[in-house]
């Protein structure tokens, strides 16, 4: 099978090719996955060089688990626990004050020359004004709100990957969402400009 | 206190109801309670604009730099290239080296435990045979040492057992971290197979499947988890 017709296999079925040991296989699942995984890390662990070193260990203990993989859950749930626990082992062997990367706060991509510039200006604020009432957050009321708001994991999905019941993950939800509008709102964001 | 209760259950499904990760009996639901709620209405529009924002933010952000996938198959390559290195050195290695590997695999960390076990157990014994001795001479007469901390016929504690079976790789103090992790405890092992068996209370919705599920996310340490049925 080409590497073309990967790209239109199903993850399950990708992870079947990428065992035993197929390289340009595990690629393609590696390009689905990288900026998803790295996000979710970013916004837990506030650091690039930190998330970044994380998404190497999650990646290779993906590959050593292919084989392992049974199917019981969706692959993106699978992947997503991979990287929360990696996340937390990571996070218990250091602390972002320790470290001297870039915060998350301050990182928003640079705006591209458009032809509305006002707007990106606009819309770059609110991004760094958002990420900014992110980081204030606990880091387990920043992992939950990505998984439901920005990666939208079902609530099974999310209590599967965290290891914590179902109803946990909806009080969590609620209380997370709750503390980023304060958050938001002691930033003088209100609901009419974002 | 985190924040104020939830007025309605169902505004806790808001976040699921917008992305469209409910049920569809959830779903509807919700449809139906938003009819007559005011104040989850309100509570639907927040959870929407919060979740435009967090998309809009998150995107912004850079991704990886590109070397990252380099570092991961460098990681893979050294990692598959280190087992059959090791094997070479294996067989090249002189008799006395075999015998010290021998003696020195008796010693490994994972003895510790089953050590630990039968010296608990040796010492029970001793006491028992102390305090037991001669009728007459130790009143009242007791039963074992074990049967005096839970009375019989207390109700036994559900325990959820799962038979694990690590990456030789694994280190112990990585396993029970693990363990502890995910609330359970070692009931039993190393075997001499290497299997251990954990156990794990048996709390709220938890299952051997949930449990399964959790301990297959640690591929880099679990190579094969089974439940054992009670």
């Amino acid at each position: 099978m080409s590497s073309t017709n990967w790209q239109d296999l199903t993850d399950s079925d990708l992870i079947k090719v990428c065992v035993p040991n197929n390289e340009e296989a595990f690629a393609v699942l590696y390009q689905r996955y990288e900026k998803r995984v790295f996000q979710y890390l970013m916004t837990i662990m506030n650091e690039a060089t930190l998330a970044e070193e994380t998404l190497v260990e999650v990646m290779v203990a993906i590959w050593k688990g292919l084989s392992s993989f049974k199917g019981q859950s969706k692959v993106s749930t699978w992947i997503f626990g991979i990287a929360h626990h990696k996340a937390v082992d990571a996070l218990r062997k250091v602390t972002s004050q320790q470290r001297g990367g870039m915060p998350l706060e301050d990182i928003v991509e640079t705006a591209e020359s458009s032809e509305n510039p006002l707007e990106d200006m606009q819309q770059k604020r609110m991004a760094l004004l958002t990420n900014q009432a992110l980081t204030t957050l606990s880091p387990d009321h920043r992992e939950i709100l990505h998984m439901a708001f920005y990666e939208e994991l079902s609530y099974p999905e999310i209590a599967e990957s965290l290891g914590i019941p179902v109803n946990t993950v909806k009080t969590r939800v609620y209380y997370a969402k709750q503390q980023l509008k304060k958050n938001l709102q002691h930033q003088g964001v209100t609901e009419e400009n974002i | 206190m985190e924040s104020e209760q939830p007025v309605h259950i169902e505004a806790t499904l808001l976040p699921a109801y917008v992305s469209h990760t409910l049920t569809p009996e959830e779903h509807q639901q919700v449809d139906q309670h938003l009819k007559s709620c005011q104040a989850c209405q309100q509570e639907l529009q927040e959870v929407k604009t919060m979740q435009t924002a967090l998309k809009s933010a998150i995107q912004k952000r850079p991704g990886p730099s590109p070397a990252a996938f380099a570092k991961v198959m460098s990681r893979i390559h050294q990692e598959t290239q280190t087992t059959p290195k090791a094997m070479r050195i294996e067989s090249e290695a002189s008799w006395w080296e075999s015998i010290e590997k021998t003696f020195r695999s008796l010693f490994e960390i994972r003895w510790v435990p089953v050590l630990a076990s039968l010296l608990i157990v040796g010492q029970a014994v001793l006491l028992l045979s102390v305090t037991g001795g001669p009728e007459g001479q130790v009143a009242p007469r007791q039963g074992p040492i074990i049967d005096r901390g839970i009375p019989q016929g207390t109700p036994a504690i559900p325990l959820i057992k799962i038979q694990v079976e690590f990456v030789e790789t694994a280190q112990e103090i990585q396993i029970r971290r693990l363990v502890q992790e995910l609330g359970g405890q070692i009931v039993n092992g190393p075997t001499s197979e290497g299997l251990y068996t954990l156990g794990f209370v048996q709390k709220g919705t938890d299952s051997s499947e949930s449990i399964l599920s959790a301990l297959n996310t640690h591929p880099d340490l679990i190579k094969k988890a089974n439940s054992i049925e009670p």
